[in-house]
């Protein structure tokens, strides 16, 4: 439904002129509450804003902020749900989550759960998040329904980011300084499977010094049809390729050093993955389960997306302060597009057209076009070190 | 040369077992993951408790297991505190500097190498071809007293930087089979007419292989002090969210060399050790 994209803005045209009038008035008067047509939220694009303990909304229509959302300190991601219309903010610094009624952007509950909660994914029902409170090691599974926390699971190491099976019945988390995949039967509450994805780490140095950093697994990217799941580990340069049906690992590839994660394109056709350690982009062939091209990468690349009907990838170098473009026809690196300060991650629009790049350094928020590979604008004022960006509909990730 | 798939296998196909057998089938699952990695690396299993000995006066306390098994190994073996990144370290905004200080008199480059951290190639790079773009650099000096090692593999692909791939330069003896590793193959190559290695009583582990390897394939000339002499491979096998078992898992082996005697300086000289402060 959210891919029927013009037929869908023609309808909507009157109401969405409407609307984007109502907000400019709301901004000139510098009050920015809110209200938003139910059919206004597809359009929106929601950004954590670190500093400034809110959530910018975007109107991807006028790229414009139409709303700042208060919640907790430190927010460093959101999500929505939005068959129930709420979005949810994982407050880091107060050990909290905001659950925000959207039609009104009044908070409807702020829960307190274990330390630090950064990452959080919504089942597929739309009805449950996990969230992964990386200083304590456990994750937490909370109705948004009714808001109460179902089961706090312990166990984990650093859980990082959360993929959720398409049934909703697993969930699998990344253990940020390990090297397994914790597997959880969420009607259980518990852990009922550990993946191995690589060998510890192999250290020779003196008793009694401290240890390297360590990465370990970022993320547990899926195919779309959730049958595979693609696990980087750091240190190893290894990519298991995960049969998400029986938890094995069922192949291993080399994918360079010290490679972040794996970024789905929409389609599923591609993995991309990044590695940090020397600066290439490996594309694996998600059929074939090969890597079938190495492109040049950037230093720090925090995060990959896909547009214009998935033939470009724009890779983003928080390091380097550009976004890289990646012709996925051509399979070559086309151009760059400078981007100060710190871009950090971004979300393509559902229709593909448009990217949108949030800035920490700069307290802005970067539009691409995707078609033209062009920089369309920057959107100040949506808030202080904006983090990520999120919509309904899209391929969304947090670093 | 055992693959990492192999190992995994071995690793997946003993927890399998451990269901096979039955009764550890009731042991926490965390718990089972963490025994049959124990041993999967382990270079003393003999001396190892079992999973059942271990679910028994544990239940499902990892960390109490860990305490045991590394009480079973003997002083090779210790539990680490973990420290946990914050998210600039995540995201690589900060990381631990592995390069600590560059100077260049005109005639040579000194780079004091401190530790194989994550970024330890790029900084290295950098440290060799700053002020000197197009021109290769002529003299070079790696200072490694104060370099304690660490991550092995990183080790080894920066020293692929000067030698350039080299099939199995070192061997791992492991409990059952000695595995070659190779130099890999870099990205680029440092092409210099003089390169020196300084070491001292302070240069561990990794920083002695990394010596030894660049005396053996680039005519790296080794001056200082007598090294610390640690020849042995850990792993840092993940506990609870706050711990890890570093375990002793393999021999480090270089062709002529004994490196638990430590490494012996072609020139001996005296060395400076404040700055490792």
């Amino acid at each position: 439904m959210h891919h029927n994209g013009l037929n869908y803005r023609y309808r909507c045209s009157a109401r969405v002129v409407g609307a984007v009038m109502a907000a400019a008035v709301v901004l000139l008067m510098g009050v920015l509450q809110p209200t938003a047509a139910h059919d206004d939220l597809i359009y929106h694009v929601f950004v954590p804003n670190r500093a400034s303990a809110d959530i910018g909304v975007i109107d991807s229509r006028t790229d414009t902020v139409v709303a700042r959302i208060p919640v907790g300190r430190v927010p460093h991601q959101v999500v929505v749900s939005d068959t129930l219309r709420k979005l949810v903010a994982s407050n880091t610094e107060d050990n909290t989550i905001s659950i925000v009624d959207l039609s009104t952007r009044k908070t409807l509950a702020t829960l307190p759960l274990d330390k630090e909660p950064e990452h959080m994914e919504i089942s597929p029902m739309d009805d449950i998040v996990a969230v992964g409170n990386i200083g304590a090691g456990s994750v937490s599974l909370i109705s948004l329904v009714d808001h109460k926390e179902r089961h706090r699971i312990t166990g984990f190491f650093e859980p990082h980011n959360l993929t959720w099976s398409p049934d909703g019945s697993l969930l699998y988390v990344a253990n940020l300084g390990a090297n397994h995949v914790s597997v959880v039967n969420v009607s259980q509450g518990k852990i009922v499977n550990e993946i191995p994805v690589a060998d510890p780490q192999a250290v020779a140095k003196k008793t009694g010094t401290s240890a390297s950093e360590f990465q370990g697994i970022i993320n547990v990217t899926r195919t779309p049809d959730g049958r595979f799941g693609f696990a980087a580990h750091g240190e190893s340069g290894k990519m298991a390729v995960i049969d998400l049906r029986t938890g094995k690992t069922q192949k291993s590839l080399d994918v360079g050093t010290m490679p972040w994660r794996a970024y789905t394109t929409a389609n599923g056709q591609y993995m991309l993955v990044p590695n940090n350690g020397d600066e290439t982009v490996a594309v694996i062939d998600t059929m074939t389960q090969e890597i079938v091209k190495v492109l040049p990468g950037a230093p720090d690349m925090t995060g990959v997306n896909t547009g214009w009907f998935d033939t470009t990838a724009f890779v983003i170098s928080r390091g380097g302060d550009k976004v890289l473009i990646l012709d996925l026809i051509a399979m070559q690196k086309v151009g760059e597009i400078p981007l100060k300060s710190s871009p950090e991650t971004g979300v393509i629009t559902p229709d593909g057209a448009k990217l949108y790049v949030a800035l920490s350094g700069s307290d802005r928020v970067a539009v691409i076009d995707t078609k033209q590979r062009k920089l369309l604008t920057m959107i100040e004022g949506v808030g202080k070190e904006p983090w990520g960006a999120h919509m309904v509909g899209a391929v969304n990730y947090c670093h | 040369m055992r693959t990492w798939l192999v190992r995994l296998t071995i690793v997946t196909s003993i927890l399998a077992s451990v269901d096979a057998a039955g009764s550890p089938r009731t042991a926490p699952i965390a718990l089972s993951r963490f025994v049959s990695t124990v041993r999967a690396f382990t270079l003393a299993p003999e001396r190892l408790p079992s999973l059942v000995q271990l679910t028994q006066h544990c239940g499902g306390d990892t960390l109490c297991a860990a305490q045991r098994v590394a009480g079973a190994v003997g002083p090779r073996a210790a539990l680490m505190r973990v420290q946990h990144p914050d998210t600039d370290t995540i995201r690589w905004v900060t990381t631990k500097p592995s390069v600590v200080r560059v100077t260049d008199d005109g005639l040579q480059r000194v780079i004091a190498l401190r530790q194989f951290g994550r970024k330890v190639t790029q900084e290295l790079l950098q440290a060799l071809h700053s002020g000197s773009v197009g021109t290769p650099t002529r003299a070079i000096v790696l200072d490694l007293r104060c370099n304690h090692g660490g991550d092995f593999h990183r080790m080894m692909r920066i020293a692929g930087l000067f030698t350039g791939p080299v099939a199995g330069a070192v061997t791992l003896a492991e409990r059952h089979s000695h595995m070659t590793v190779d130099i890999p193959k870099a990205a680029s190559r440092v092409v210099t007419d003089s390169l020196t290695v300084y070491v001292g009583p302070q240069t561990a582990s990794s920083a002695e292989v990394f010596a030894i390897l660049l005396k053996q394939y680039v005519g790296a000339t080794i001056v200082g002090q007598p090294t610390y002499g640690k020849n042995f491979l850990v792993r840092v096998i993940p506990v609870t969210h706050d711990w890890s078992l570093l375990l002793p898992s393999a021999m480090i082996e270089v062709s002529g060399y004994d490196l638990s005697a430590g490494v012996v300086p072609d020139h001996v000289t005296e060395v400076d050790l404040s700055a490792c402060e």
